[in-house]
């Protein structure tokens, strides 16, 4: 069965490089499976989209999650599962090792696609985008409020005790990367990270004294 | 386009490839929700976590029986339950990395999971597989545990 759909550009155009929406786009002709196509197009009027952007999400996801987690041998588990895990695991423990891969996984990120080390690139790259793609929350916003911090929100349904881990894994991540101090407040449902962006220069002038 | 020249495949059938385990898969556990863990998280949860809590949610979620019959519309034949079980929530999910169905010299079908974990993991998912196949086929089965490997020998000569 031969399709035409609009895709996303060359790679390297980059998923990082731009945003989704101004990506470009080109149109290639592809000689699909009849049931790979069948199932795409009842799943497309499942979800009220068109085959094309249906196939343009699933190979948005691989070149920017699937691909990823295949090459670093990771494992696709429930929020079932997950759930059970924080409940039954340690919470010091856990907290070691999400914050030991945070601060390994994401600079190394950052280092391989030459991206530099900035608040903004940050909340671009990894926690308003990979992040919520890797699933360890579903949902960010972030906002600068009235005394001029910015505030980092990050909500999902593990509970009060994932928000600790969660934070604290991203204070020391925010530390550890962008020399910045922040503070955090663990709700069941949700994390708030507290920045401040005039840190930085205190941080270096008192290590400097 | 890069990831096609180097997997020396054509364009065409590298779409083909993703689709697929889209149908087979991902859209099923993006329906349910997931969490991308890491080898050396999970390696860590693994040695932390409870053997039987971790085995029965592997059941009730990731080897879910009404997703299974959902994607193999109704259709409950072994080729349907390899393609759910072993080829998509095993290898695309990450929980094996390979696997290899053969008969033995009895006739009796095996089934060789290779996987980078360790034993324990090798108990959790053999444990696992051998229930679902019982309930669902009501075949009798046997494993045998190595450390990154297992294999399941099914007492069934029709398969």
């Amino acid at each position: 069965m031969v399709t035409q759909f609009n895709s996303t550009g060359p790679e390297n155009s980059g998923p990082l490089g731009q945003s989704r929406s101004a990506r470009r786009k080109t149109m290639i002709t592809l000689s699909l499976e009849t049931d790979i196509l069948e199932e795409l197009k009842t799943d497309a009027l499942k979800e009220r989209t068109s085959l094309s952007t249906l196939v343009t999400a699933t190979l948005s996801k691989h070149v920017l999650l699937n691909r990823f987690a295949k090459d670093v041998d990771g494992i696709f588990i429930t929020n079932n599962t997950f759930k059970a895990i924080v409940d039954d695991i340690e919470e010091n423990s856990l907290e070691d090792d999400f914050t030991r891969n945070a601060l390994d996984f994401i600079p190394t990120i950052f280092y391989s696609k030459n991206i530099p080390f900035t608040l903004q690139n940050l909340i671009k790259y990894a926690l308003s985008s990979a992040a919520i793609d890797g699933g360890i929350y579903n949902h960010f916003h972030h906002y600068v409020d009235e005394a001029g911090l910015v505030n980092l929100v990050m909500r999902h349904n593990f509970g009060l005790k994932w928000s600790r881990i969660l934070g604290n894994g991203h204070v020391k991540l925010i530390e550890n990367m962008l020399n910045l101090k922040s503070t955090l407040t663990a709700l069941p449902s949700s994390v708030v990270i507290k920045v401040n962006t005039n840190s930085a220069n205190k941080i270096q002038a008192h290590s400097e004294s | 386009m890069k990831e096609a020249q180097d997997r020396d495949l054509s364009l065409n059938a590298l779409i083909n490839a993703i689709l697929l385990r889209y149908v087979t898969y991902y859209k099923t556990i993006e329906r349910n929700g997931k969490v991308v863990v890491s080898r050396k998280s999970f390696q860590f949860i693994l040695n932390n976590l409870d053997e039987s809590l971790l085995l029965d949610s592997l059941k009730k979620n990731e080897f879910n029986l009404s997703n299974f019959i959902s994607l193999s519309k109704g259709q409950i034949e072994f080729e349907n339950f390899v393609n759910y079980a072993l080829e998509g929530v095993g290898v695309t999910g990450g929980i094996i990395r390979d696997f290899d169905i053969y008969k033995d010299k009895q006739g009796y079908t095996n089934i060789l999971l290779i996987h980078g974990y360790d034993i324990k993991w090798s108990k959790i998912i053999g444990n696992t597989i051998t229930d679902l196949i019982k309930e669902i086929f009501h075949y009798n089965s046997q494993c045998t545990f190595y450390s990154s490997s297992l294999i399941i020998r099914i007492f069934e000569k029709s398969i």
